[in-house]
């Protein structure tokens, strides 16, 4: 009798084939296990993402979605700053100040940069130090030092006021013109200023009786007193001969004589020189001899 | 010295392996093979933070893969039919990667076959700085006469049992003690050099190192002997499903190992000779229903032994348990005799403790302790392998005693003659001590 059923199946070699153990073998090596369980899900998630970016509509898209999210969040009330405040100015430095700045309140936070910010206040002529912090959260507080009007600088242009280093602050306005402030005048006698003012303070106490200074071939100054007389004075060691003049004048009483140039360019041999008159003779009177 | 030469970059392997943390041990036997793969790292801090580890010590690996399969082409512990085995390696190893989730390239094995054969070997030689040293150490072991166990064996193990210095004997380490003799006995165990070539080539073909060879009578008894019973002496057979290893450990050495060609497979075919069924339902019958000692009360147990054939009266038998008892017993007596005589060969009667462990798959045959007390003694118990660290526990019986101890052995294995380099003794190394003593003379 013939059997009937189903032929029977060759029973299965669970060995692994000598490719498949190897191959198994390969996927348990290090970098291999790596790269499968973290490299290729990472690729995988992130193609699509590639894949949309590579739009230049959606990438648009997506910036304007991050950029607006970015100005929910700073443009918060936390952030915003209300007002700003100026410490250390006069008022009409202060209008310059906020112009310069050019705010527009409320602004957040976020949007300043306050180095930025304090370079431009110390780019006007009349700071010379500034401080910008933000202050209890909504206000912006600017603190400035003035530059002290030292010296009245006459040029061409009109007539400036410098501090005692010889910075610009600014012309002279039409209301100081009563200002005390000492002159000086000359080509270059800005970059000397500095000079001139160590010589006013050697002058405090004829102040009233000076009229300026002026730079001579931008390397010695010359004293010009209201009385018209001159003082030229040397190019180095000027302060001393200052002094040594301010010395005669106690002792002698030089300046309040009727000579019109004191010249103490050469420190060891002072040259006076006499007024003339219109004829160009010497008066003889201010000598006091009669010719 | 080929040999030495061989052991000694085994070693280094296993070195290489430490170092890279994940080793594999296999037991290729002749009715299954086991892998396990051991991790050997990050739990060393965990002992010593814990201040005693645990295993005494023994550990410092966990398992983290394990794989256990039918062994194809192998008869008696040898290779018989190399592209089976090469599959069945394959199968194990496969599936154990895959459970440990690495990649594994070194692997230490046992060998069971090949028919070791013990020998014990002496040495002598004077101690001239006085101190013993490693390099003493090197020249005692170097001066054992070797004897001519024949150009087709290779030493499998060559381990120091003993040394001696003077008059005092029993010491397991002298170096650094202070004396002017130094002796040495050694065990040394050969095995047929085609056992283990067989067995290297077939791990090669899987891609695999051989980081370390053990003896199979060596390894399970690492696993299954307590450190007493080591230390007074005691024999543990590994009754296996195709050969008997046995291993007598005295002073906490092994000094003779054997391997009995008959075993609990031998039982399984006298049961299906006897029974006239299939290998495969006598395997069962023996493992569900098998004993040794039989009962009034096996008599009436009935046992249906159904047919595979589609024949229905003449297949479908009943048989009392005691008719396989009859059957089972006879030949397991007669592997327990052949483990008496050679345990008898080797002198097991002289130690101080004649303490006999069973283990291996076959020693599970439930009353094999009651009758292997009749023949071997009446110190027998069963014994199972030691605990370690995440060891499933389907690997925790008897039957997987050898496959514990290779990790043990990977672990810890025991200083054996390669691991101490000889002294140069040509005038090159002479020359370059001398001129070293020149310089630090004159600096």
């Amino acid at each position: 009798m013939q059997q009937i059923g189903f032929p029977k199946l060759k029973k299965r070699d669970p060995a692994p084939s000598r490719l498949g153990y190897k191959f198994s073998r390969w996927m348990l090596s290090p970098f291999i296990k790596k790269s499968v369980f973290f490299g290729m899900p990472l690729i995988i998630l992130l193609l699509p993402v590639f894949i949309f970016l590579k739009d230049q509509n959606n990438k648009n898209l997506v910036e304007e979605i991050v950029l607006d999210f970015y100005r929910k969040i700073i443009e918060r009330p936390e952030f915003m700053l209300s007002a700003l405040s100026i410490q250390g100015s006069s008022d009409s430095l202060n209008a310059e100040i906020r112009e310069i700045l050019g705010l527009n309140f409320p602004i957040s936070s976020f949007d300043l940069d306050l180095a930025d910010l304090r370079n431009r206040v110390l780019s006007l002529p009349p700071v010379e130090t500034a401080e910008v912090r933000l202050e209890g959260g909504s206000i912006l507080h600017v603190k400035v030092k003035e530059k002290v009007p030292a010296l009245l600088l006459k040029d061409d242009t009109g007539i400036h006021v410098l501090n005692k280093n010889g910075d610009y602050i600014r012309p002279l306005l039409s209301t100081e013109y009563g200002s005390k402030l000492p002159v000086i005048t000359g080509e270059g006698a800005q970059k000397a200023a500095a000079e001139a003012f160590i010589l006013f303070s050697a002058l405090y106490d004829k102040l009233d009786e000076v009229r300026g200074l002026v730079l001579v071939g931008g390397r010695r100054w010359n004293i010009v007193l209201k009385s018209g007389q001159v003082i030229m004075l040397p190019e180095k060691k000027s302060e001393q001969a200052v002094q040594k003049i301010l010395i005669l004048d106690k002792a002698e009483k030089i300046l309040s004589r009727d000579i019109a140039v004191f010249d103490f360019r050469l420190p060891y041999r002072i040259t006076l020189r006499f007024p003339e008159n219109k004829d160009g003779q010497i008066n003889s009177k201010v000598i006091g001899v009669s010719n | 010295m080929e040999l030495y030469q061989t052991q000694r970059a085994m070693r280094a392997m296993r070195t290489a392996a430490l170092q890279r943390g994940v080793v594999a041990v296999l037991d290729v036997g002749s009715s299954k093979i086991g892998c396990l793969i051991l991790k050997f790292e990050g739990l060393e801090e965990k002992i010593e933070a814990d201040g005693v580890g645990s295993l005494a010590g023994q550990s410092g690996f966990q398992v983290i893969g394990s794989a256990l399969t039918r062994s194809r082409g192998m008869e008696y512990g040898e290779i018989v039919s190399m592209p089976e085995t090469e599959r069945a390696i394959r199968t194990a190893l496969q599936s154990a990667q895959k459970l440990a989730n690495s990649r594994v390239d070194h692997v230490i094995a046992c060998i069971s076959g090949g028919s070791p054969r013990s020998y014990g070997l002496e040495g002598t030689v004077d101690i001239k700085t006085g101190i013993v040293d490693d390099n003493d150490i090197a020249d005692v072991l170097g001066s054992c006469g070797i004897p001519a166990y024949g150009s087709d064996r290779e030493v499998l193990h060559a381990q120091p049992v003993n040394f001696s210095l003077d008059h005092r004997t029993g010491l397991s380490d002298p170096r650094g003690q202070i004396g002017k003799k130094l002796s040495v006995d050694m065990h040394m165990l050969t095995v047929k050099e085609k056992t283990i070539h067989d067995l290297a080539y077939c791990l090669k073909r899987c891609d695999l190192e051989l980081a370390g060879v053990a003896s199979a009578s060596y390894a399970s008894a690492l696993s299954s002997l307590v450190e007493d019973e080591k230390e007074l002496g005691a024999a543990c057979i590994d009754l296996g499903g195709g050969s008997t290893n046995l291993a007598i450990f005295w002073k906490k050495h092994m000094i003779f190992a054997e391997t009995i060609k008959m075993g609990g497979g031998l039982v399984t075919r006298d049961i299906s000779l006897g029974l006239q069924i299939p290998l495969s339902t006598a395997e069962r019958l023996k493992t569900r229903n098998g004993g040794v000692v039989a009962t009034g009360l096996d008599d009436r147990e009935m046992i249906e032994i159904a047919s595979e054939t589609e024949d229905w009266e003449g297949e479908r038998r009943m048989i009392s348990r005691s008719d396989l008892i009859g059957i089972m017993r006879p030949r397991v007596e007669e592997i327990l005799e052949e483990v008496r005589s050679s345990l008898t060969d080797a002198g097991f009667e002289d130690l101080p403790s004649q303490k006999i462990v069973l283990t291996g798959g076959a020693s599970q045959i439930p009353g094999i302790d009651n009758i292997a007390s009749k023949i071997l003694g009446q110190q027998v118990r069963l014994g199972r392998p030691m605990r370690i660290h995440r060891l499933p526990q389907a690997y925790s019986g008897p039957s997987c005693a050898g496959l514990v101890g290779l990790s043990l052995f990977a672990a810890h294995p025991q200083d054996e003659w390669w691991d101490f380099s000889p002294r140069s003794k040509s005038f090159g190394g002479k020359s370059v001590s001398r001129a070293f003593r020149w310089l630090r003379d004159n600096w």
